[in-house]
């Protein structure tokens, strides 16, 4: 349980530490090096990097575009979605980095077996 | 199983994230658009932000100040004439980088490098009507002029400093939508910046339609049906003033007759990227005599696609040497229209024709030589490079004769042989300075300083209006025009010699002008600056009926305010329909119309005038008359495959006025003779089908149907950036000139009194990031109607911290 929360909690902030010098797959590193170096079953992996990122990503989109009265959420979220919704976007938006944590997880975690048992 | 399950996850690992960040399977890289920390999240704007700063920068000399109000206008002070043109430029950068490069890419023929091949066609269009070559053209002699080439560099350096500092993630949406990244400001970009204006205002021409209409009706019925002066003409300068009588001898070649007005050709293809003959402006200004205050009222609403991020940018700047407050161009140094401490200008567009074509004969498709005078002589064949995103690069070959660039040839649109080609003549080529006049403007006192700023301007041709503190009033109608002999130009001209060639220019101080006249008021709307007594000829695209709407009020009205100004600014009183309405109605058969069909007719009879936006009246009327222009015109004028434009409505309008017998009336493709009951009875039947689709789909208030649009630069493209269904009535040849996408895009009213006040809005906000609640912040202000105090601010107003931000400037 301890590994879950500890990967949950690392997995975003490194994110955001990689985002401010790398570009949008700084996540997908991320989520790669917390599946390496963190070892639990590759579903939890999936499931820590997943959510820690889609809440993180998804608290911080909506503090932004809350202080911004969700004007250029609404207008994006038409202009992708076709939906004006900005909770949709702001949604999809923590999904597409959540996504990409949780599988690029995996991979670090499949690389790590593969190292440790060879 | 192990390594199984690694590859396997590498792949879908790798093709998600490639699915995500290239534009090939998505039409955005979702992964970066919508990431918080690169894409679309950075660029929304807090409500609350605070846009207080602290900024060094390389370039600057001194400190310069800035000190925001609450819609985010920016009142510089500097004590360098160039760190306020720098800020300036950093300014524009900050809030509408996207807009002023985008604009200057289209000016050169750029826009396939964002867009790809779907943008080649017009860019090979800019390329062949010669705008880099015009825009290097202008930029060689404002660089010669200390005082232009100080504020373009200095501008130029300030949009740098802000792009140097610009990272991925702060870039504009737009820059993130469409997938590329800013470059280098440039001198030349400011220039074609200038151009692309020209282009706009001084761009359109009807040459090519107006040779194959004199081929289908004749050189007599072509007359009668595209007069350019109406009998309700109010020229610019009023009917009655005295012109000298010109010194120049212009006579047509004595192959006129045979080579021009009865030429035997038709031009089958149709010319892209008009610029929108409605593109216009309504300025007037009262004198002292017929103001409350005694002292002269100017105002100016120039009208444009009404485009956001808006064309316009607020701006005061104030230096040691000067001092103004108005709108300027994101794109150029300086401010475009407003006033300063001494005097107030304003422009509309001449609308005078300043380009003509010729037909040359090509050696052979090489193009490399052409008959002229007689010989095979060289042509400059310019080589134009067109980038294309996700292609190689397109090469076109644009020759340049004496004449100028040949836009059309067998390489573009023209088919009908290989070495015949059509070469463009336009004043827009010239090297010019006109951004001097600006300059000038910005820091002048009096009417001579003004008529010495504006001798610098050429084109496009412009009613400069002007009003000072010590009561003077003028208007000159300013720009470079061709001395033409009568009809010269309005066809295409045989140019295998010199003998079609303008024989220069008309000297400007016989431009059409006028300085407080004893009427005390000065107008202009896009008409015809001069009556018949104008001793040159004088071609162009005007205006009939805005100009009667505000003649008759300015000559009624006494004791003027500002308050005044902006009733007839906001003016939908309908003078066409005043004129048009009555023929109609005289000349319908009422017994042949259905129930429905009456009841359009009830809405169009007991209808006000007014195009405000609950009028069905206007909708019907509006259709009503374009359809009976139809019904009249239609059979004479449209051919297959030859392209014309419809005469101007005043030809119709006056001449059903005068002949109820008038020649085009008949239909020539029936055996019947037709009479105006007929036709304007068929006109109404076939204007209630479609009156009757309107009220299907709800449309039929004046406003439903014109929705008034404010659309992003992109077009469809971004709608979720445009504001639609503006509550705004007016239209075209009303005061209030607002169509459906075109309209006034800036209004302001100046009176001179001590100390000024003035009012102006304009449909867009100071910030052109979507994202921003400045973006489309005056909107709504200016849809009512209304308008903002523009507040000059002074050094007390900075002690007693009457702004609500402060952006502080100095040298690293």
């Amino acid at each position: 349980m301890m590994k879950f929360i500890v990967s949950f909690l690392i997995c975003p902030l490194l994110a955001y530490a990689l985002g401010m010098l790398l570009p949008w797959w700084s996540v997908a590193i991320a989520g790669a090096l917390t599946g390496f170096f963190i070892p639990q079953h590759r579903l939890l992996s999936f499931l820590s990097t997943f959510l820690g990122v889609l809440i993180f990503v998804g608290a911080l989109i909506f503090f932004i575009s809350d202080a911004n009265n969700h004007i250029l959420a609404q207008k994006i979220g038409l202009l992708v979605l076709k939906d004006k919704n900005e909770l949709l976007i702001i949604g999809v938006s923590a999904l597409i980095a959540a996504t990409v944590a949780g599988i690029s997880a995996i991979t670090g975690r499949s690389l790590a077996i593969v190292i440790k048992r060879s | 199983m192990k390594y199984f399950i690694l590859a396997l996850s590498l792949l879908v690992n790798g093709l998600l994230v490639y699915v995500l960040d290239t534009r090939k399977v998505l039409p955005l890289p979702l992964g970066s658009f919508l990431s918080v920390q690169e894409g679309v999240w950075q660029n929304a704007e807090s409500v609350d932000k605070d846009f207080n700063a602290d900024l060094k920068l390389d370039g600057l000399k001194g400190e310069v100040n800035v000190y925001f109000d609450d819609r985010l206008v920016p009142h510089v002070f500097a004590a360098e004439d160039a760190d306020a043109y720098f800020v300036q430029g950093y300014l524009h950068a900050k809030f509408r980088l996207w807009q002023m490069e985008f604009q200057t890419h289209a000016a050169a023929g750029r826009i396939s490098e964002i867009v790809g091949s779907k943008g080649l066609t017009f860019d090979r269009n800019q390329r062949r009507i010669g705008m880099v070559y015009a825009a290097e053209n202008a930029l060689a002699t404002m660089e010669k002029d200390p005082q232009t080439l100080t504020a373009l560099n200095a501008y130029t350096a300030g949009i740098n400093s802000f792009i140097e500092k610009l990272n991925t993630s702060e870039l504009p949406i737009e820059y993130k939508l469409l997938g590329y990244e800013p470059e280098q400001w440039s001198n030349l970009k400011s220039a074609l910046f200038i151009k692309q204006m020209t282009n706009t205002l001084a761009g359109y021409d009807r040459d090519l339609e107006y040779t194959n209409a004199l081929e289908i009706l004749g050189e007599e019925k072509f007359k009668i049906l595209y007069s350019d002066i109406p009998d309700s003409l109010y020229p610019v300068i009023p009917n009655g003033t005295v012109y000298a009588q010109s010194s120049f001898e212009l006579e047509p070649p004595a192959t006129a007759d045979s080579l021009y007005f009865k030429r035997k050709d038709t031009i089958e293809f149709v010319e892209d990227y008009k610029p929108d003959p409605l593109n216009g402006s309504n300025n007037w200004v009262v004198a002292g005599s017929k103001t409350k205050s005694g002292k002269p009222i100017l105002a100016n609403d120039p009208h444009l696609s009404l485009t956001l991020p808006s064309i316009w940018y607020e701006i005061q700047l104030n230096t040691p040497s000067f001092n103004t407050y108005g709108v300027s161009f994101p794109g150029i140094p300086g401010v475009v229209i407003g006033y300063n401490d001494s005097i107030a200008f304003g422009f509309t567009n001449a609308g005078r024709d300043v380009k003509d074509y010729y037909e040359i004969q090509f050696k052979d498709k090489s193009k490399q030589s052409y008959f002229f005078n007689n010989t095979w002589t060289n042509t400059n064949l310019r080589v134009e490079s067109i980038k294309i995103k996700d292609s190689l690069p397109y090469l076109d070959t644009v020759a340049y004769t004496v004449f100028g660039p040949v836009t059309y040839d067998h390489s573009f649109k023209h088919s009908l042989s290989n070495e015949k080609a059509y070469a463009l003549k336009w004043v827009a080529h010239d090297s010019s300075n006109i951004l001097k006049m600006w300059m000038l403007l910005n820091r002048a006192k009096n009417y001579d300083d003004y008529y010495q700023a504006i001798s610098y301007f050429n084109v496009p041709g412009q009613n400069m209006i002007f009003a000072s503190t010590s009561g003077d009033i003028a208007l000159w109608q300013q720009g470079t025009f061709p001395l033409r002999w009568q009809d010269q130009g309005l066809f295409v001209m045989p140019g295998t010699d010199s003998s079609y060639m303008w024989k220069g220019y008309i000297p400007k101080d016989e431009n059409p002008h006028s300085v407080n006249p004893i009427e005390g008021y000065l107008s202009s709307a896009n008409q015809r600056a001069a009556d018949t007594t104008y001793p040159y000829f004088m071609p162009g695209s005007y205006e009939v009926y805005r100009p009667i709407t505000i003649n008759r009020k300015l000559a009624s009205l006494y004791d003027i305010t500002i308050s005044d100004m902006q009733q007839l600014q906001n003016n939908n009183y309908n003078v066409f329909a005043e004129m048009a309405l009555p023929i109609l109605m005289n000349n319908l058969n009422q017994e042949k119309l259905s129930t429905d069909e009456k009841r359009y007719l009830k809405m169009v009879s007991s209808w006000n005038l007014i195009n405000d936006t609950k009028e069905k009246g206007t909708t019907c009327f509006t259709i009503w008359w374009d359809s009976l222009s139809a019904v009249i015109l239609n059979d004479d004028l449209m051919k297959e495959k030859i392209p014309v434009i419809k005469p101007e409505k005043f030809v119709l309008l006056e001449a059903l006025s005068k002949d109820s017998n008038f020649i085009f009336i008949d239909d020539v493709s029936t055996d019947k003779l037709e009479t105006l009951r007929d036709q304007v009875t068929l006109a109404f039947q076939k204007a209630s089908l479609q009156l009757s689709t309107l009220e299907k789909e709800n449309k039929l208030s004046w406003g439903d149907f014109k929705n008034t649009t404010v659309y992003h630069l992109l077009r469809t493209n971004t709608m979720p950036f445009a504001r639609e269904g503006l509550n705004i009535g007016g239209g075209a040849g009303i005061v209030n000139a607002t169509t459906h996408d075109h309209g006034p895009s800036w209004k302001m009213i100046i009176e001179m009194d001590t100390p000024i006040k003035a009012v102006g809005v304009y449909p867009g906000g100071q910030s052109g990031n979507p994202g921003s609640i400045f973006y489309d912040s005056f909107i709504d202000t200016w849809a009512k109607g209304e308008y903002y105090d523009l507040k000059m601010m002074s050094q007390k107003d900075v002690q007693e911290n009457n702004f609500k931000w402060k952006m502080k400037f100095s040298a690293k």
